[in-house]
């Protein structure tokens, strides 16, 4: 009787452990758990996306403010009041005459803002990548080939995809890691694509209904702001998010007099 | 009624915004995009035409003609400060040292340059679309560029895209793909959905349903999202999840919310689906319907407690703590509305409930009419979700605010039919079609003010009319007096000029000066002496009176921050100058404002009540015959003296002819004698008289009348010609006729007494004895005596024409900056915001300036007071041979002009010699060494001023401008001008007179006067003019050497002279002056001389075509001198020309036509609207090679051709044709004009057929040939074949190409009775069947 009992105890044991074993198997196939090749040691997943994450968020956010350009040359340099920040506005359409149309500056706004945005966050990503390697490399021989990085814009995100890969190596085992990307969410793709909008209709018609926007698209939020001298700001907001887009266009400007 | 009523506003405004859009942005540019929207009733004005005007204004008439490919007014920058600007066109009139190009400049406009030429740039890997795009830059950044600006490409082609849970996007094909597999759905877009507005209003109408997953899981989604995300093939259409028949896990449940992209409340049920609106606590179940869908508008709930939010106007919105919320849960229909949004005149006016997603106009007082206030704007207001947002239209009203309003009311009987909504404008248009508290929906926007057009259309026959059409043109009456009434198109919403003063932009109001200037108008005076010799006044004599300043003065404001006007707080100055000469009959002229006038200008920019002043003018009178001041030849003023001389010499001459046939006949009770003529009479009382010795009878009496009324009615008209010589006029000369009749008859009757000698026979003494004897000569002697006094003393009958001089000046803002802070005082109000600007804060004073002009929120700030006082300095000469002489007065320092190195009489001007010299002004607080230049305003006098204040408006040539640097330019007048205390010397030969300019300025920002008088002296000697006209300063319009229109056999010629001259003209070459057949019209007094000199016009006749026809012109000068006594002598100081002024127009070759245009036959598109190219040629004309500018009417919008100005005329891009039916032919004309410089007219029209094709090739026939699949198109086209069915996919790579490379047939290489054949075709424009074209089973053949 008790041989029974210690048996049926053994099997539960035994289920237990298989049925853990493919749970475990199962959490970290689907990445719940953080992936763990080699024990406990970095998740070099969750190390580049921690590493970077904040990194992208502030060149969105400093890209926001300016239209898509860092230290543009043909920029409006103009403070709203409530942020206490003067910022240089990028132009994205433009035409230094008076009454003629503005000409489209960026007609690849997206791919010009994604290429911003690669620019500002190149070097750390690098760091980061680095930074990986280095901290695999107390347990494992590491080698790291970095190639360089792309970046996606997306509704809702960007997604940063690592061109390169480790190999560790510890006792003889060896694991390639080459697949390093992540998302984070954002709608700076969003906001770009209605400011490209509005600088399509601008460049077309010297004008852009921005109330009637608003209300086909209520999770847009556009502000318009007229200079003294005809140049028109336009904020892009997006509903329940801080994420904006802000640029300048200056074109069918009507002179004083007559 | 509620609901229907707000279904109308939620109508309307969607209505509205789906095409506010394309209007405005069509209003602006010009171009069009929908037939079937009419938007003619709306302010309509594109930019083109007055940019059209400025351009030319500017150019044309300085660069001749030129090809657009050289045209040397632009030039292209590709790339300015190191890239960051690219594709910049510099025009002649930016400075181009201001260009920071990296290269060279390229001498054409950007759009003609390879790498600039605007296209649609696509963006391949988003499927975006950009327009106007420069092709260089889009090529570099990975783009694929092509031509057609307005990216009218089947790839850019938008349609409807779903993306899952009613979220639907407007966009490209690409797009859509991008957007469906970031967000994770299946990829559907729907082509067919053409509008914007049809694909939001999708989410509204697509039917839900109960998604059932299995295993109990069940999502309330619509189908798409059911089948193709949710992967299920389950679908209940209007089933709730929670419906019996649903194998469902979810339960109903008293759980209420707000749903993404829904404004209405809604139940959830266990599962988080959402399900029916909210109806109230109590509907709980009849709401949830026994699990079936209701649908909104099935909701009949109203109250506080109902989810049934109202679409566009109410949102759902959780409540918070103590906030009212519906009965089941924390959540309320929240106004989206704008409850007591400011009225029309701002934040002071009115308020007014709004609704979501209106705009209106906002503006600062009175508008339109050419009343708008100095440093005013026009807003823009919008209610969006409750709040009310502020947008200030362009400044300096560079954009003017029009509002179109929707009568509800009218749409709800019309049954929501929109054509039959009310389109409108704004009240101050004069149409009032709604009540303020009617039910209509307003939307604003701000557009383009083509102000400047206006004045162009002065030039024009057709001037009323146009202007008239013209929305942003009013025609502006100025009614003074019969004889001083005229109409100008003049801008409705006048332009805002640069009021800045200070800094670099010195001068920069000299433009204002010249536009302003344009009100400079004249006013002709008639005076006439009294029988008591007083002056009075016969014409125009309203032009001495208030009507006149307040008449020319509205002129004068129409123009533009000009005259004697307002601000928009109602602080007004006075910048109109009334100059003339009363010929001192004890008028003043009416330089004094009319406080009443002025009251009503001050009450422009108090409230929106003021602005309906302006509608009440609109009905301009319509008066007949106009003169036009200043034009001296309709100011005509008829002479009636030569009636009166007819009728001394017809009663004369009667009662002699009386007297004599009275002696032979009895025709006396006839009547008929008073018909003859009186020297007849005359002359036959003589005859009979030298038929000797006839004695003192009753017939010799008779005949002795006779000659003493001859001799009276002879010496009258001598007398009347002799007075008439000696400058007697009118009521003078009649007088001078009748002492003439008196001397005549009295001479007569003393000559007889003579020759009679005592005699009681003969004729003589009849005479002597009919004219009285001796009493008679004396009467006679008397009258004579009496009237010929009486016209020396009285002058009786004397005329004088005199001008009143208006100058409109530029406005100027009030002194000092006590009221700066008024600009930017709604920062401090809760309530919606006006920005201050540069413009509206210089407005209100001189010292006031802007502050933080670069960000959102700019104030305004008063300079601090400063009271250094100006001083005048000497600055120098320009004209040659002259020089300052410092001197020192007891009345204050100046200078004294003099001829360099002379002295005496030969240092001085000679009289009507014109000097220009400048002064300087520089600050008190400075050096000798140092000095700092000052910023004044100046006046001159030449009576010592009291004070600045008090001194007549005589400014030097910048008028009332406030500058560092003051020229003066001055005629001499002649001597006998000066007081005669003034004089220096003995003797003609040495005497000349000294002249004193009394200089006064004040500071710019306080109005600090110099203390005292700055004097510029100038001595004047007589002596004769020795020099003739200079025919080298002659200017002239047209130019010699134009060319005019081919028959045009006559010509307007204005020409302007150095001096005053009176000038003739001939065909033939060395005429001498007096013998030249016609006379010009010139200005002959001195001081009435333009910009360019002293003008005389003609118009030229008999006029040839393909020749020049020469004029030769001479001219006298020293036209006063022709009008003194002693005229011989006088005349002979007067200078003629020695030359003949050649003055040449040339005839045109031949008639300018049309001859060829383009497109001729017809154009097929793949897309909508479709893009056309105009081109046209032209032929003869000015010299024969057909070079003229050419303009064409493209949907009732005449603009000119993008490349004109020679004689190919070209016209890329243009949009329209949207709503034709796809494969109809259609009909399409496009006139089109031309006109070359000389004139010459062509009008023509492009014709051609146009059909649109949006749809893939069908195949309408298949069959086995040969072997081989063979199919027909039903137009040309490719078609691909998969064994495979691809036909869901739009990619063609992965068929089999068919033969035949765009064909109606296409043959496959195989036929495979075992296979089925999928086929697709795509068109020539790219138009790929949605699904298979056909799909073929060789076994059923």
């Amino acid at each position: 009787m008790d041989s029974k009992r210690g048996q049926v105890t053994i099997f539960i044991i035994i289920a237990i452990v298989i049925v853990a074993a493919v749970l475990i198997f199962i959490l970290f196939r689907s990445g719940f758990l953080p992936d763990l090749p080699f024990g406990k040691e970095v998740n070099p997943q969750a190390y580049m996306k921690s590493c970077i994450e904040d990194k992208i968020t502030e060149g969105v956010t400093e890209l926001s403010f300016v239209g898509g350009t860092l230290n543009n040359k043909n920029a409006l340099n103009f403070m709203f009041t409530d942020e206490g920040v003067y910022r240089n506005i990028s132009y994205l359409c433009y035409n230094q005459n008076y009454y003629y149309p503005c000409v489209v500056q960026e007609p690849m706004l997206l791919r010009h803002v994604t290429d911003e945005l690669k620019d500002y966050i190149e070097d750390d990503v690098k760091d980061c990548f680095d930074g990986l390697a280095k901290s695999l490399d107390n347990n494992y021989d590491v080698v790291a080939n970095y190639r360089g990085f792309d970046l996606n814009l997306g509704s809702d995100r960007v997604v940063l995809s690592i061109d390169g890969k480790l190999t560790l190596s510890k006792a003889g085992d060896t694991k390639v890691q080459d697949d390093l990307s992540f998302l984070v969410p954002t709608h700076f793709y969003d906001v770009a694509k209605v400011a490209q909008e509005i600088i399509s209709q601008e460049a077309e018609f010297c004008n852009f209904e921005h109330i009637g926007y608003m209300i086909f698209y209520p999770q847009y939020k556009i502000e318009r702001h007229t200079t003294g001298d005809g140049v028109h700001i336009y904020t892009i907001g997006y509903e329940d998010s801080e994420d904006k887009f802000r640029f300048a266009v200056r074109g069918c400007v009507i002179p004083p007099g007559l | 009624m509620r609901k229907i009523f707000w279904s109308l506003i939620i109508f309307g405004m969607v209505f509205l915004l789906v095409n506010m859009v394309p209007a405005q942005s069509y209003i602006i540019s010009g171009g069009i995009s929908f037939e079937d929207f009419s938007i003619g009733e709306f302010e309509e004005k594109s930019l083109g035409d007055g940019l059209d005007f400025l351009v030319s204004l500017f150019s044309i008439k300085q660069i001749g003609i030129v090809s657009a490919e050289e045209d040397p007014t632009w030039r292209c920058c590709l790339s300015a400060d190191e890239g960051a600007r690219i594709c910049q066109s510099v025009s002649s009139f930016i400075d181009m040292l201001d260009v920071n190009c990296d290269n060279s400049l390229i001498p054409t406009h950007c759009d003609q340059t390879g790498d600039c030429v605007r296209g649609c740039c696509i963006d391949e890997a988003d499927g975006s679309c950009t327009e106007g795009s420069p092709k260089e830059k889009c090529s570099t950044d990975g783009g694929t560029w092509e031509p057609d600006v307005n990216c009218n490409l089947e790839k850019c082609a938008k349609g409807c895209c779903y993306l899952g849970r009613n979220n639907y996007y407007f966009g490209t094909q690409k797009e859509c793909v991008k957007k469906s597999i970031d967000l994770g759905t299946e990829v559907d877009f729907r082509a067919e959905i053409a509008t914007e507005f049809e694909c939001v209003s999708l989410a509204e109408s697509e039917v839900e349903g109960a998604c059932d997953m299995g295993g109990g899981e069940c999502r309330f989604t619509t189908k798409s999202d059911c089948f193709n995300n949710l992967q299920s093939n389950k679908f209940h259409a209007g089933f709730l999840c929670t419906h019996e028949a649903i194998d469902s896990l979810c339960e109903k449940t008293y759980d209420i919310g707000c749903a993404e992209g829904r404004s209405e409340i809604y139940w959830y049920d266990s599962c988080g689906n959402r399900e029916n609106v909210y109806g109230g606590e109590l509907w709980a179940d009849a709401s949830w319907n026994n699990g079936e869908v209701l649908y909104s508008n099935s909701i009949n709930c109203d109250g506080d407690d109902c989810g049934a939010c109202e679409k566009y106007q109410q949102q759902c919105t959780e409540t918070k703590l103590g906030e009212d919320h519906v009965k089941a849960g924390n959540f309320v229909c929240k106004s989206l509305e704008c409850v007591g949004a400011p009225g029309a005149g701002g934040i002071e006016s009115e308020p007014q409930d709004r609704a979501n997603g209106e705009s209106w106009c906002v503006f600062d007082g009175v508008i339109g009419g050419g009343k708008d206030l100095v440093g005013s704007r026009h807003w823009k207001f919008s209610c969006i979700n409750g709040e009310v947002i502020t947008e200030g239209c362009e400044d300096y009203r560079g954009e003017v605010c029009m509002e179109m309003r929707i009568d509800l009311e009218d749409a709800i009987k019309q049954k929501y039919a929109p054509d039959i909504f009310v389109v409108g404008s704004h009240p101050v248009d004069g149409i009032e079609i709604f009540d303020d508290v009617g039910n209509y929906f307003a939307q604003a926007s701000c557009q383009k003010n083509s102000a400047s057009q206006c004045l162009t259309y002065n030039m024009e026959d057709n001037m009323r009319e146009n202007c008239e059409l013209d929305s942003f043109c009013i025609v502006t009456r100025v009614n003074v007096d019969n004889d001083f009434e005229f109409d100008l198109c003049t801008p409705k919403y006048t332009k805002g000029a640069d009021l800045t003063f200070t800094g670099d932009e010195e001068g920069s109001r000299d433009m204002d000066n010249a536009y302003c200037g344009l009100a400079n108008i004249d006013c002709p005076v008639l005076f006439k002496k009294d029988i008591k010799g007083r002056w009075q006044c016969e014409k125009n004599c309203d032009c001495l009176g208030a009507g006149f300043y307040d008449e020319m003065n509205n002129l004068c404001v129409s123009l533009g921050d000009c005259g004697t006007y307002v601000n928009y707080v109602g602080e007004g100055t006075d910048n109109v100058i009334i100059k003339g000469d009363t010929l001192g009959m004890g008028q003043s002229l009416p330089n004094e404002r009319n406080d009443d006038y002025i009251k009503t200008l001050e009450g422009y920019g108090d409230s929106t009540e003021d602005y309906k002043f302006e509608k009440n003018q609109r009905v301009l009178p319509q008066n007949g015959d106009i003169s036009f001041a200043g034009d001296d030849e309709d100011f005509s003023f008829k002479d009636r003296s030569s009636e009166w001389l007819g009728v001394i010499g017809g009663v004369g001459g009667g009662m002699g002819g009386l007297a004599a046939l009275s002696s032979t006949s009895t025709l006396l009770s006839s009547g008929l004698v008073w018909a003859l003529p009186g020297e007849v009479g005359a002359a036959t009382g003589i005859a009979q008289s030298l038929e000797g010795g006839i004695a003192v009878t009753a017939k010799g009496f008779a005949l002795a009348y006779a000659a003493l009324f001859a001799s009276a009615a002879i010496m009258a008209v001598a007398t009347y010609y002799v007075a008439q010589g000696m400058g007697v006029e009118n009521e003078g000369l009649v007088e001078m006729a009748l002492a003439g009749a008196a001397l005549g008859f009295g001479a007569a009757t003393a000559i007889a007494g003579i020759v009679a000698g005592g005699s009681q026979t003969g004729f003589a003494a009849a005479m002597y004895a009919g004219g009285g004897s001796g009493p008679g000569i004396i009467i006679a002697a008397v009258i004579v005596i009496i009237l010929v006094s009486h016209q020396a003393v009285t002058q009786w009958g004397k005329t004088e024409v005199t001008k009143v001089q208006f100058r409109c000046q530029p406005w100027q803002p009030p002194m000092g900056g006590e009221n700066c802070h008024l600009c930017h005082e709604d920062i401090d109000r809760e309530e919606t915001l006006k920005v201050c600007s540069e413009y509206r804060c210089e407005s209100l004073g001189r010292a006031c300036y802007i502050e933080n002009a670069d960000t959102d929120k700019p104030i305004c700030l008063s300079q601090q007071y400063d009271n250094t006082v100006p001083i005048i300095n000497q600055d120098q000469v320009y004209t040659e041979g002259y020089e300052f002489e410092e001197i020192s007065r007891v009345m204050g320092d100046g200078v004294k002009v003099i001829v360099e190195n002379k002295t005496g009489q030969e240092a001085c001007f000679q009289e009507y010699e014109t000097v220009i010299f400048s002064l300087n002004t520089t600050s008190s607080a400075s050096s000798d060494d140092d000095k700092i230049p000052m910023y004044t305003q100046c006046k001159y006098s030449f009576e010592k001023p009291v004070n600045y204040e008090t001194m007549e408006e005589l400014y030097p040539s910048e008028s009332n401008s406030f500058l560092k640097t003051h020229i003066f330019s001055y005629t001499m007048p002649r001597l006998d001008e000066i007081d005669p205390n003034d004089f220096t010397g003995q003797g003609y030969s040495s005497l000349y007179g000294n002249l004193r300019m009394f200089v006064m300025c004040q500071t710019s920002l306080w109005g600090i006067p110099t203390p005292k008088p700055y004097i510029v002296e100038f001595c004047i000697r007589p002596g004769p003019d020795f020099n003739a006209v200079n025919t080298e300063l002659t200017k002239t319009i047209p130019e010699s050497g134009s060319y005019i229109a081919f028959d045009n056999t006559t010509q307007r010629m204005d020409m302007w002279i150095n001096e005053p001259a009176e000038c003739s003209w001939s065909k033939e070459p060395y005429q001498e002056f007096d013998e030249m057949e016609n006379n010009m019209s010139c200005v002959l007094e001195s001081d009435l001389g333009e910009l360019n000199g002293y003008n005389c016009n003609t118009e030229f006749t008999e006029l040839e075509n393909s020749v020049d026809n020469n004029f030769y012109i001479k001219c006298k000068d020293q036209p006063w001198f022709g009008e003194e006594e002693g005229v011989e002598e006088s005349e002979k100081q007067r200078v003629v020309n020695a030359e003949d002024f050649i003055y040449t127009l040339k005839g045109s070759k031949a008639p300018l036509v049309v001859s060829s245009t383009s497109p001729t036959k017809s154009i097929t598109s793949g897309t909508r609207p479709v893009t056309v190219d105009l081109s046209i040629t032209t032929s003869g004309g000015m010299i024969g090679d057909g070079v003229s500018d050419c303009n064409y009417v493209w949907f009732g919008q005449e603009s000119g051709f993008f490349e004109s100005g020679a004689s190919l005329h070209n016209q890329p891009g243009l949009n329209g044709f949207n709503v034709l039916q796809d494969n109809v032919e259609t009909v399409r004309n496009v006139p089109v004009n031309c006109e070359d410089d000389a004139g010459n007219m062509a009008e023509g029209k492009i014709s051609f057929n146009l059909t649109i094709d949006t749809q893939p090739a069908n195949v309408v026939r298949a069959y086995n040939d040969g072997g081989k699949l063979t199919l027909v198109t039903d137009e040309l086209a490719k078609c691909y074949y998969s064994y495979e069915n691809e036909c869901n996919s739009i990619e063609l790579e992965n068929m089999t190409t068919m033969s035949g490379d765009w064909s109606f047939k296409h043959v496959s290489s195989t036929w495979d009775p075992s296979k089925t054949y999928f086929i697709k075709c795509k068109d020539s424009y790219e138009h790929i069947n949605d699904g298979c074209a056909i799909i073929v089973r060789p076994i059923l053949f």
